[in-house]
């Protein structure tokens, strides 16, 4: 235990730290930030997470039919007063008979729509001109984004009604593969469509950038952390030195198990700060809902909630994480100087980038790409296996090797 | 002279960086079997060998002798060659200044004036585009977009990337080649001492930038082979099938501040990237002198870069100090892709030029200050 305290002395150095704490910001900075800043932007997936919200709130994790048909009525009839407040201060639009969201979206969504307005607007260009400014209004700040409100309600309503008829459409898909099929008819057997989930925009376009850069932040300081180490001994000649104490050549044991708890360490403290920054945002109220709900059309390869869903894939970091310290690990030991250890670092640093790229791409649904080309559920968790074993692999034939070279 | 060859011959004989090197090729292999490829751009350059590449009535003349309708690709280019105007007549680029200026709040700044002056400069480079027809030339027709900005224009900026980090990485081997053997305090107390660091650095130099061309031979060659590039070679790079895209201006003309050739444009910002690659040699040398220990050394360097990058940020737009970061070695390579361009918010004109120049000449002086720091540092 004293050996493993000492070398994890040694790979805690304050330099390292330092190095890990500025590159862990500057990573932050560039690419993560932007994703909790900017989580409550974009319309109208904003307004569907709010809807979301609500419905969760109110319903739990399912919504029926009835309840369902409550909800939108209840919403409409509010956004409804709320849109006539609005567009009583948009003349130009009541002038020409809209009243209603409903009048509206029928005005600016009329099939070869331009030509259309034109010839009920006498062909005046400059009062059409007028008009789609007030309706950008009603769509902006201005009014609270009326607009996308009504339209995100719409959407949900039409989203539930035909919900059975989309997962038809993407059983009877050419690109849907056997599994997928079967996966697909169990979700409208069971009726799985009907689960209130977080909007799947929300888990695109903020949620896994946000966990594939934080994957990407955790190796780059797990690289950081644990590859000085026995190089910094092979240059120092401590090797030597080392295979003559009582431990001898088993000593390479005791290092990997520092590093190991190091990189456990590290992980860990990575996951409790961006994960608190993450849980800034509130969306733990999801935690226990399941996925597939009717406004997405990603769907999971197996039933799990969202908070079994995040947990996973800290697992998954974890996992990874445990990897490239055995990786890392082994070419330290093969590295006799730090430009050699640099040189290998960064290839193995772009495999890595590789992989989270693939395994954080909507990890568990059928979207994900490696289940796509393999359609073997769990493929995430296999892969990251796989490399495990590998990287222990790698460990043995090292220790192997280690225990009979030859000292010059 | 002997001392620098034999500092080069350290650096070569470093085995690992030629496993990187051999690295970087496969990379770009796999990036280039990535890269968008499509049956109509190599037709293209084909029909380019008989008509030549400017659109005009020689062209469409030996086009319609060519005569090959049962060819879909054919009727294709045939339809877009009768369709293409220039691009550059009564064409006015200044709003592309004016819609920056809005989106990033910027009105009544310094900036703001300084980049209509920008874009007022660029109207009369176009101006000329537009009285000497340079967009009316062929390039790859419809398939120009795809094949430049998935092709040759994300190979630069691999090999760019791979430059830097093959000749950064030189100049720390050389600086740390005696303090790893153990050497260092025997060759600092030769006649040459301490100044050897200049000739490492010009060892460094000297194998980053040929070690640079011959990874931008091994890639590019065979790339611009397979891909029909030859007979397009002297198709303006602002062609009228050649655009821009942004979410701030949309898409528009590829306007350079002069008229370049696509085969002079690849030299020009290979140029360039020889240029950035030297600053960031001299940045390695700066951190190396201070910094004994390479590992340090190196991720000092690349999180200096991030932190550029960070502080940049923080500044506010209608502060011009917050446009002199964009000539930072850092942003010039990852506005590599903009080079020779307008450089949309950026507010002088050969950003790339002014950029590459400027951080060479303020390098240079660091180095020369960690050069005096080192020789008067105690060695242990």
């Amino acid at each position: 235990m004293r050996i493993i305290l000492n070398e994890m002395k040694k790979i805690w150095n304050i330099k390292i730290i330092l190095l890990i704490i500025f590159s862990s910001l500057v990573v932050y900075n560039m690419f993560m930030s932007f994703n909790i800043n900017y989580f409550f932007s974009n319309h109208p997936e904003q307004e569907c997470y709010v809807f979301a919200m609500e419905m969760t709130k109110k319903y739990g994790k399912r919504i029926e039919q009835k309840e369902f048909d409550q909800f939108i009525k209840e919403k409409k009839l509010l956004l409804n007063q709320e849109f006539i407040q609005s567009i009583a201060n948009e003349s130009i639009l009541t002038d020409n008979g809209i009243y209603t969201f409903d009048d509206m979206y029928l005005f600016f969504n009329a099939e070869g729509n331009r030509h259309i307005q034109l010839e009920k607007l006498n062909g005046d260009e400059e009062k059409l001109q007028l008009m789609s400014d007030s309706k950008c209004r009603i769509y902006g700040k201005e009014y609270d984004y009326i607009g996308f409100k009504f339209q995100t309600i719409m959407h949900i309503e039409n989203d539930y009604l035909n919900a059975e008829k989309y997962i038809d459409y993407d059983i009877s898909s050419q690109d849907t593969g056997p599994k997928s099929i079967t996966r697909l008819q169990e979700i409208k057997d069971t009726k799985q469509y009907k689960n209130i989930s977080i909007n799947e925009t929300r888990i695109i376009n903020r949620i896994q950038p946000y966990f594939f850069f934080g994957s990407i932040v955790i190796m780059l300081g797990v690289i950081i952390l644990i590859s000085p180490l026995i190089t910094t001994d092979n240059l120092r000649n401590m090797s030597l030195l080392q295979y003559t104490s009582k431990k001898g050549r088993k000593l390479l044991s005791h290092q990997l198990i520092a590093c190991l708890i190091s990189t456990f360490i590290l992980v860990t403290l990575k996951v409790l700060i961006f994960g608190g920054i993450f849980s800034t945002l509130g969306t733990q109220v999801f935690w226990n809902n399941a996925f597939n709900a009717f406004y997405n059309h990603s769907y999971s390869t197996f039933d799990f909630t969202y908070g079994q869903w995040i947990l996973m894939q800290v697992g998954l970091l974890y996992l990874l994480a445990f990897v490239l310290t055995f990786i890392v690990f082994v070419i330290s030991k093969m590295s006799k100087n730090y430009i050699t250890l640099i040189l290998k670092g960064i290839p193995i640093f772009t495999v890595f980038v590789f992989i989270c790229m693939r395994i954080f791409d909507k990890p568990f649904f059928m979207k994900n790409p490696l289940y796509r080309f393999t359609q073997i559920v769990g493929i995430e968790l296999i892969v990251t296996l796989l490399l495990i074993a590998l990287g222990i692999v790698g460990y043995v034939a090292l220790y192997k090797k280690n225990g009979v070279m030859d000292i010059h | 002279m002997k001392i620098l060859k034999l500092e080069m011959k350290k650096i070569i004989m470093f085995p690992m960086l030629w496993i990187f090197f051999v690295l970087c090729l496969a990379f770009n292999v796999l990036i280039l079997s990535d890269s968008f490829y499509e049956s109509y751009g190599n037709y293209v350059s084909d029909i380019a060998k008989e008509t030549g590449v400017t659109i005009d009535d020689h062209f469409y003349n030996a086009l319609l002798q060519i005569n090959d309708m049962n060819n879909p690709n054919y009727a294709y280019l045939l339809e877009e060659a009768g369709d293409i105007t220039d691009v550059f007549d009564n064409y006015n680029i200044a709003y592309v200044g004016e819609a920056y200026i809005k989106a990033m709040k910027i009105e009544g700044s310094q900036p703001a004036q300084m980049l209509r002056e920008k874009y007022s400069l660029m109207q009369e480079r176009i101006d000329k585009k537009g009285d000497t027809n340079e967009s009316l030339t062929l390039f790859f027709g419809g398939q120009t977009y795809n094949n430049y900005w998935y092709g040759l224009s994300r190979l630069i900026n691999v090999l760019l990337l791979e430059g830097i980090l093959l000749s950064s990485l030189m100049v720390l081997l050389a600086l740390g080649y005696e303090d790893m053997n153990k050497t260092d305090l025997t060759v600092f107390s030769t006649k040459i001492g301490r100044k050897i660091n200049s000739k490492k650095l010009l060892a460094g130099i000297i194998i980053g930038v040929g070690g640079f061309f011959i990874l931008v031979l091994l890639t590019l060659i065979p790339y611009l082979l397979l891909n029909g590039y030859p007979h397009i070679w002297h198709s303006s790079i602002s062609s009228g099938f050649n655009y821009i895209s942004d979410s701030i201006a949309g898409a528009r003309p590829f306007a350079t501040w002069q008229s370049f050739t696509v085969l002079t444009y690849m030299l020009a910002s290979i140029g360039v990237s020889v240029l950035l690659l030297i600053c960031f040699m001299l940045m390695s040398y700066c951190i190396g002198l201070l910094i004994r220990n390479s590992y340090i050394g190196f991720l000092v360097l690349i999180i200096l870069n991030g932190l550029i990058v960070l502080v940049q940020t923080c500044i506010p737009l209608t502060n011009v100090i917050h446009y002199v970061f964009y000539l930072t070695p850092v942003y010039l390579y990852l506005l590599n892709s903009y080079w020779f361009t307008d450089g949309v918010s950026i507010i002088w004109s050969y950003f790339e030029l002014r950029g590459a120049v400027g951080s060479l000449l303020i390098l240079s002086a660091f180095c020369l200050l960690a050069g005096r720091y080192f020789k008067s540092k105690n060695l242990t």
